[in-house]
């Protein structure tokens, strides 16, 4: 309550007094302008992501400098209009500015600079810090919820920062020389000795030099700690797999194999060292240096090495799947080798092992099995390290996985290789209780290529028949197929199965729990700057919006193939789309300039205030650009709506009463066609975006508007609910004396009540932007609402008085039922609500708009919920249904 | 199916341009080489013939407007379409002059650019003048 107190009773210091209302209010649209305008920008770059354009790093570059001008701009414009309360908003802006200006200038950015990343910390884009096999596995875990083994990854920026302080370059570099000069001593002019390393004497020397060198004090520091969290999370004595995961390793460059991993290694500072250092001296082997070589085509590439250390899993079997055949793309199986023990002995080869071949579709039958003669399995040491020891006679022509093992190990193929949109070589490994950990995760090379040439796919598809052509727009490029998944009901989602096709009405961020199983999304309405397209593009799911007919073409069960690459929806699978897709070269998440463009906009889009009345909106607590804009909007609403100076806004023509039949006095300001004017032909002022209105438009306005005369269309909407018969329900239950003010006005039938207040409506012909007090009760709403959706949002707040003990939680619950019922998303916290909605159409947005009209009303009387054991879903249903009393 | 889509080439010095054009153009049945300089892309074009060229007009060194001006001196035939970031009016009277086909702007909608080389395909096939 005291915070609700400031946001309007704030120091009437020197600040407003001065400024000439029409002065602030022109700077008032400025900072929406520029508000507008950054968010503009910024829906426009994360449309980018979906791969349906063609941008390079320039525009990257381009976009950005031109959002932060705009930004920075909002900022000085609220200043200007607070007259500088928000300054600190500017050290803030730097603040982010910089991680930015890091990444576009290939850098990494200062807040992941760390020297160790948690896997839980980790997501796909950030290959640069922690490489390829590290970013891939950690995002198994956090976005499939797959069990990957706990670990962390020591960055790239830790390697950097080892080989700079003990000169490591320089002395490799003196040591080549030295070589150099000895071969052409021996004439081997050509032959660089250190590649072929004749008498095997380089990379010792090389492993030496790194085995002698030392972390930096703070990079310990960093080291210890995590080695310390990790041994409190799993055990004193627990041991670590201490695995390569250099910079383009599993992406651009498979370096299957060419790199150390040491197992079981002792979580003990020391061990660790040593097997840290192991690994990063693999980097410089001749078989590596050899290959870099050669598929880089630079003479001298370079490359940084992360490494992953991870809980070891002692497993009881184990091995590697591949989600593909390798050999037979058109051979619809997963394949599964499988040892005892460890699982070197599979990846090794050195073993005869077990091997599956087993279909990818219900019931996963096991097409072949061979069952090897296992002779050999590797097994942790107690004391550290593994070794291998003969298996068991017993056990040697035994099968080691159960049948329920090998369908559990091909659900997970299939669900991974969805979910990375590319067929995967996979080790996992079974412990000793039967628990499965996927321990690693990389693209599959093929071996044969798609038997179809790219140029007779073309020709290819025209036997397939289209079902739907150029309908919508493609907010995430792709190509999937699989069964359709008709949304009728928001419930019926937990019924979605693994592959299929979601068709949905409407765009809806609550998709995002099928997203990791859907093989595309069509939705009749929707745009490509919805939350749900960002999800879309997240998970890389191809997603058609707007497609106007989707739930209507399609049958539910119908199996279909979305080609999201060509806005085509063909009956039927076309495996060829599919073979062709999952064997193409390019998958956009890899491409740098996806994936900068993917980092920057986790500085931007989150939004991180949520609410003004939580402790966090402050400056200090913007973490994005998002979260400034967000911040400066408010801001500037709050100084606009400042309650002592209605005088001077009526006097000045700034705003109007409202004049309806609610009892409450509201001012309304037009900010650009809201109102209609009169003397004018009754249009407002044409266009009336907040953005072009002008003020003069509202000198010949009259004092008064009746609800004939609002052309702001979400106000009137709201206003429209307001006055509904019966909703402010004026007999019956006990309402309490404090919600009646003595002066009170005498129109409309409300004689002797007047709620008293700063009630004031911030409107242009889109947009609103009311705050209403009843008694002790707070309601915002939020709104913007014209006939382009991808603009469309309402947010709705409502603070209740802190009085009335039990009655607060209540009546908190009822709100929220009653708008979970009107499909808004609700966050609740003691007495505060806040529902949200966006991407809905102009008519949806003006039936919601009108039952929150409504409700505004209703919650006048929530003081006066009884205290009787009738349920909240009972009186939200009897709101719905128009019945508005309590008692 | 038309037979023999025509021959294109994608010229700049951002790979992810050429890159991503490739693959797509690829699919939908063309011929596509691809150059990130534009020198090379000009000793191409004296050796074989291109009925498309898609380049970049602001590279380093080869910039587009003299490949366009190559271009269209090996090969009058030949439709030259421009990509740019910036386009300032004067450049692209320029372009028109010397016979560009197209001036698009980056970054461009995938459909687009595939019009305009429909476009542009099309016009070899059946010449309007």
């Amino acid at each position: 309550m005291i915070k609700l107190f400031e946001l309007f009773s704030k120091k009437k210091s020197e600040v407003d007094v001065k400024l000439p209302l029409r002065v602030v209010f022109n700077r008032f649209r400025q900072v929406l302008d520029s508000n507008n305008r950054a968010l503009e920008i910024m829906a426009d770059m994360g449309d980018k992501l979906g791969g349906n354009y063609i941008f390079d790093i320039n525009y990257i570059k381009k976009s950005y400098s031109e959002f932060a001008d705009t930004v920075f701009q909002s900022i000085y414009n609220l200043n200007t209009l607070s007259q500088n309360k928000y300054l600190y908003l500017h050290r803030i802006f730097e603040r982010i500015n910089n991680q930015v200006n890091r990444i576009l200038q290939d850098k990494t950015p200062l807040d992941l600079n760390d020297a160790v990343i948690f896997y839980k910390d980790i997501s796909w884009e950030m290959t640069d810090e922690v490489g390829g096999k590290n970013a891939g596995l950690a995002e198994l875990g956090n976005s499939l919820n797959l069990n990957v083994p706990d670990g962390f990854a020591i960055t790239t920026n830790a390697f950097r920062e080892f080989i700079e302080y003990n000169h490591i370059d320089e002395k490799i570099g003196e040591l080549k020389k030295r070589y150099a000069k000895a071969a052409i001593c021996s004439r081997k002019e050509n032959i660089l000795p250190y590649d072929d390393c004749p008498d095997g004497s380089f990379f010792p020397e090389v492993q030496k030099i790194i085995d002698n060198g030392k972390l930096p004090d703070h990079l310990e520091v960093s080291l210890r700690k995590a080695l310390d969290r990790l041994r409190n999370n799993n055990g004193k004595t627990c041991f670590l797999a201490v695995r390569s995961s250099a910079e383009r390793e599993d992406l651009e460059f498979s370096f299957a194999g060419q790199f150390e991993s040491v197992l079981n290694v002792p979580a003990e500072m020391t061990t660790l060292m040593d097997a840290y250092k192991k690994v990063l001296a693999s980097l410089y082997s001749p078989e590596a240096t050899a290959y870099l070589k050669r598929i880089t085509m630079e003479d001298n590439p370079v490359m940084a090495m992360s490494v992953g250390c991870v809980k070891m899993v002692d497993s009881m079997a184990s091995g590697v799947m591949y989600t593909m055949d390798p050999n037979d793309i058109d051979n619809d199986v997963v394949i599964i080798n499988s040892n005892w023990g460890l699982g070197t002995t599979v990846v090794e080869g050195t073993v005869d092992a077990d091997r599956y071949v087993v279909e990818k579709n219900e019931p996963y039958a096991i097409r072949e099995r061979k069952i090897g003669k296992k002779e050999i399995m590797a097994v942790t040491d107690r004391d550290g390290g593994i070794r291998n020891v003969p298996v068991p006679e017993n056990d040697r022509a035994r099968q080691c996985l159960s049948d329920e093992q090998i369908k559990t190990l091909t659900l997970q193929a299939v669900l991974i290789e969805h979910y990375v949109k590319k067929p995967q070589d996979i080790e996992w490994a079974f412990d000793k209780s039967g628990k499965l950990y996927i321990l690693q995760s990389r693209p599959l090379k093929i071996s044969n290529k798609s038997k179809y040439t790219q140029k007779d796919i073309s020709s290819r598809l025209q036997n397939y028949s289209v079902i739907m052509e150029k309908q919508g727009i493609i907010a995430r490029r792709g190509i999937g197929a699989g069964k359709v998944f008709v949304l009728d009901r928001m419930e019926s989602l937990k019924d979605f199965s693994q592959g299929s096709v979601l068709v949905a009405k409407h765009d809806c961020s609550q998709f995002i729990k099928i997203m990791p199983k859907a093989a595309a999304i069509i939705t009749d309405i929707g745009t490509p700057t919805s939350h749900m397209a960002n999800i879309a593009r997240e998970f890389q799911v191809p997603t058609i919006v707007n497609t106007g007919i989707g739930t209507k073409t399609l049958r539910n069960g119908q199996e279909i193939t979305v080609d999201a690459d060509d806005n085509k929806i063909y009956a039927g699978i076309v495996k060829e789309l599919l073979q062709y897709n999952i064997t193409e070269d390019i998958n956009l998440s890899d491409e740098k300039e996806f994936r900068i463009l993917k980092k920057i906009l986790r500085y931007m889009t989150p939004l991180n205030l949520i609410d003004p009345l939580l402790d966090n909106f402050t400056p200090e607590g913007c973490r994005s650009f998002h979260d400034i804009i967000r911040f400066i909007h408010e801001k500037g609403i709050a100084e606009l709506v400042d309650i002592d100076r209605y005088k001077e806004i009526l006097q000045d023509n700034i705003a109007v009463k409202l004049d309806a039949a609610v009892p409450a006095a509201i001012f309304i300001i037009d900010i650009g066609g809201g109102l209609k004017s009169k003397g004018n032909n009754g249009n407002g002022n044409g266009n009336g975006t907040a953005k072009s209105a002008s003020v003069s438009a509202s000198v010949s306005t009259p004092l008064s508007a009746s609800i004939d005369e609002i052309t702001s269309i979400p106000f009137k909407a709201i206003v429209g609910g307001m006055v509904h018969p019966g909703a402010w329900h004026l007999r019956g239950g006990a309402v309490g004396i404090t919600d009646f003010m003595p002066n009170a006005s005498k129109t409309h039938g409300f004689p002797n009540m007047c709620y008293p207040g700063k009630n004031v409506a911030v409107v242009s012909r889109e947009y609103v932007n009311l705050i209403l007090r009843f008694g002790y009760h707070f309601n915002m709403v939020d709104c913007y609402c014209s006939e382009n959706i991808r603009d469309n949002h309402v947010y709705f707040r409502f603070v209740g008085s802190t009085s009335g003990g039990m009655k607060r939680s209540r009546r908190v619950e009822l709100l929220a039922a009653i708008l979970r019922e009107l499909n808004m998303r609700i966050n609740t916290k003691d007495n505060l609500l806040v529902a949200r909605t966006d991407n809905i159409s102009r008519s949806e947005m003006e039936t919601l708009l009108n039952y929150l009209g409504r409700l505004t009303a209703y919650t006048r009387h929530l003081d006066t919920l009884p205290d009787d054991d009738r349920t909240v879903r009972h009186y939200a249903r009897n709101f719905l249904e128009g019945k508005y009393n309590l008692a | 199916m038309k037979e023999n889509k025509c021959r294109l080439m994608v010229i700049d010095d951002e790979s992810i341009v050429c890159k991503r054009l490739k693959q797509i153009m690829e699919k939908s049945g063309y011929e596509v080489a691809v150059f990130i300089d534009g020198t090379r892309a000009i000793e191409e074009l004296s050796k074989k013939s291109y009925d498309v060229i898609v380049t970049d007009l602001r590279m380093d060194g080869m910039d587009g407007m003299k490949i366009l001006e190559s271009a269209k001196e090996i090969n009058p035939e030949s439709k030259v379409i421009m990509l740019t970031g910036f386009a300032d009016m004067e450049t692209v009277r320029e372009a028109f002059r010397k016979g560009v086909f197209d001036v698009i702007s980056k970054p461009v909608e995938i459909d687009t650019i595939k019009q305009a080389i429909a476009r542009a395909e099309k016009e070899i096939l059946q010449p309007t003048y």
